[in-house]
C-alpha cells in the first residue's frame, strides 16, 4: 500500500491503514521521537499521541508534503508541548537530568560508548539545536526541507545548524575525536 | 569566490541543490583554500559520524505492540463520536443533493470543504427526520399558536366592549381600521384601540 492508498483508507477510518502506517513508519517515528525527547517511554507515548492526532486530523491533510513529513511535523509539535509541560513540572530538576559528558574523560571509548556519549551530548543541547540535528542527520533532510519543516528561513536553518554542530562537537569528549578528519 | 560565500553554501553543496556552475566554483575554491577545504571536510566527517552514531543508538528501538491497540481503540471511539454527532450534522447540512464525499470535497467556487471522519456519502431529507427539525417545528408552532390565539382573543374583547357600549348607551361607532373606531356622538372618546379608551 502506498501513501495515497494509506491516506484514502485513513480517511475512511479503516483499521488496516493504521497497521500499514505502524508497519512502514512506526519505528522510524519512534527513533526520531527518542532523539527529540531522550527517553524511550516518552518516545513511545509521543508516537502514540502522534498516531492519534493523525487519525483526528487526516481530513485536513492536503498532500503538500509527504505523509511521513506531515506526521513528523505533528510529532515535533507534540514533543515541544511535552517539553513545555516537563519544564513546568520539573523545572528544579533540570540541571541534574541534563548531565553533559566531561571533556576530560580518559576512559577507553568504543563505538557503543561513543554512541552513548553522543546521546548525552544531544540531550544537553538546547531544544532548537537538538531538533535541527535530528532533522539533518537522522531524518536526512536537506536545508530547504528543514526550513520548510521548522517554518524558518533557509539562512536561519543554516545558521542554526552551524551553531548546533559546533555545540555538539564541544560537548563530545575530546579524546573521542570522532568529528574530526 | 570568497571564503564566506563558499562556506555559506556548504550545506547546499552536500545536499546537491546547487547549480552545476555554483558547484564548480566551490570546487575550484576548495582546491585553492585550505581553510574552506578543512571546513567542508569536517562537515563531511561530522555528518558521516553522526549518521552512524544515531543509527547505532536507535537500531534496537521498536514500537510497543500496545500502541497499536491503543490507537485502534481510539479509532473506534472516533467512529462512535462521529455517529453521535451525525444527527446534529444532518440538521446543519441536510440537502436534497449530495453534500458529502467522505473526504475533502471541492465546492463550485474552488474552495475545499472539510468533512468529518467517516461521513456518509449521501444524505436524504426523505429519510428519518432529524430530531432537531421536529424540535424547531414544535417551537415555531407554539409561537404561531400563541400569536394568532392572542390576536383573536384581543379582537373579541374589543368587539364585546363596543357592542356593550352601543347597547347600553346611544353611542354609535365606525370602524376605520381593524383596530380603531370613532364614536359618532362622543367626541371626548373618539378613539378606541384594542378595547381601551383613549381620551382626546
Amino acid at each position: 500500500m502506498n501513501d495515497p492508498d494509506i491516506i484514502a483508507a485513513l480517511k475512511q477510518g479503516q483499521a488496516s491503514a493504521i497497521d500499514e502506517i505502524i508497519h512502514i513508519y512506526g519505528d522510524r517515528l519512534l527513533r526520531s521521537a527518542f532523539f527529540l525527547c531522550g527517553n524511550q517511554t516518552e518516545a513511545q507515548d509521543l508516537v502514540q499521541d502522534t498516531l492519534i492526532q493523525v487519525l483526528q486530523s487526516i481530513q485536513t491533510f492536503r498532500g503538500e508534503s509527504s505523509l511521513y513529513a506531515w506526521m513528523h511535523g505533528i510529532l515535533l509539535n507534540l514533543s515541544r508541548r511535552l517539553r513545555r509541560q516537563n519544564r513546568l513540572e520539573y523545572n528544579n530538576d533540570l540541571p541534574n537530568q541534563m548531565e553533559a559528558p566531561r571533556p576530560a574523560e580518559t576512559e577507553r571509548l568504543d563505538l557503543k560508548t561513543a554512541s552513548s556519549a553522543m546521546r548525552k551530548a544531544l540531550q544537553a543541547l538546547s531544544p532548537p539545536h537538538r531538533e535541527i540535528i535530528v532533522l539533518r542527520y537522522f531524518e536526512a533532510m536537506k536545508i530547504e526541507e528543514i526550513a520548510r519543516h521548522l517554518r524558518i528561513s533557509k539562512g536561519t536553518a543554516k545558521s542554526r545548524l552551524h551553531y548546533a554542530t559546533q555545540c555538539l562537537r564541544n560537548l563530545m569528549p575530546a579524546n573521542l575525536n570522532l568529528f574530526r578528519s | 569566490m570568497q571564503c564566506a560565500k563558499c562556506q555559506d553554501q556548504l550545506y547546499e553543496y552536500f545536499d546537491g541543490t546547487l547549480t552545476p556552475s555554483q558547484r564548480e566554483s566551490i570546487r575550484e575554491h576548495l582546491a585553492q583554500c585550505p581553510a574552506c577545504f578543512s571546513a567542508f571536510e569536517q562537515e563531511r566527517q561530522f555528518s558521516k559520524s553522526m549518521i552512524g552514531l544515531l543509527e547505532q543508538q536507535s537500531r534496537d528501538l521498536r514500537l510497543a505492540p500496545q500502541i497499536r491497540e491503543n490507537v485502534l481503540a481510539r479509532l473506534q471511539e472516533l467512529k462512535q463520536e462521529n455517529q453521535i454527532s451525525e444527527s446534529r450534522r444532518r440538521f446543519l447540512t441536510y440537502s436534497f443533493k449530495k453534500v458529502g464525499t467522505g473526504s475533502l470535497s471541492v465546492r463550485p467556487n474552488g474552495k475545499t470543504r472539510r468533512n468529518r471522519l467517516l461521513r456518509p456519502t449521501r444524505i436524504s431529507i426523505f429519510g428519518r427526520l432529524p430530531q432537531e427539525i421536529l424540535k424547531i417545528a414544535a417551537g415555531i408552532a407554539i409561537l404561531l399558536a400563541g400569536f394568532y390565539g392572542g390576536n383573536i382573543l384581543w379582537k373579541k374583547r374589543a368587539t364585546d366592549i363596543r357592542t356593550r357600549l352601543e347597547r347600553e348607551t346611544d353611542w354609535h361607532y365606525i370602524m376605520v381600521s381593524s383596530r380603531t373606531c370613532y364614536f359618532l356622538n362622543q367626541p371626548e372618546l373618539q378613539l378606541m384601540h384594542g378595547g381601551k379608551y383613549h381620551e382626546n
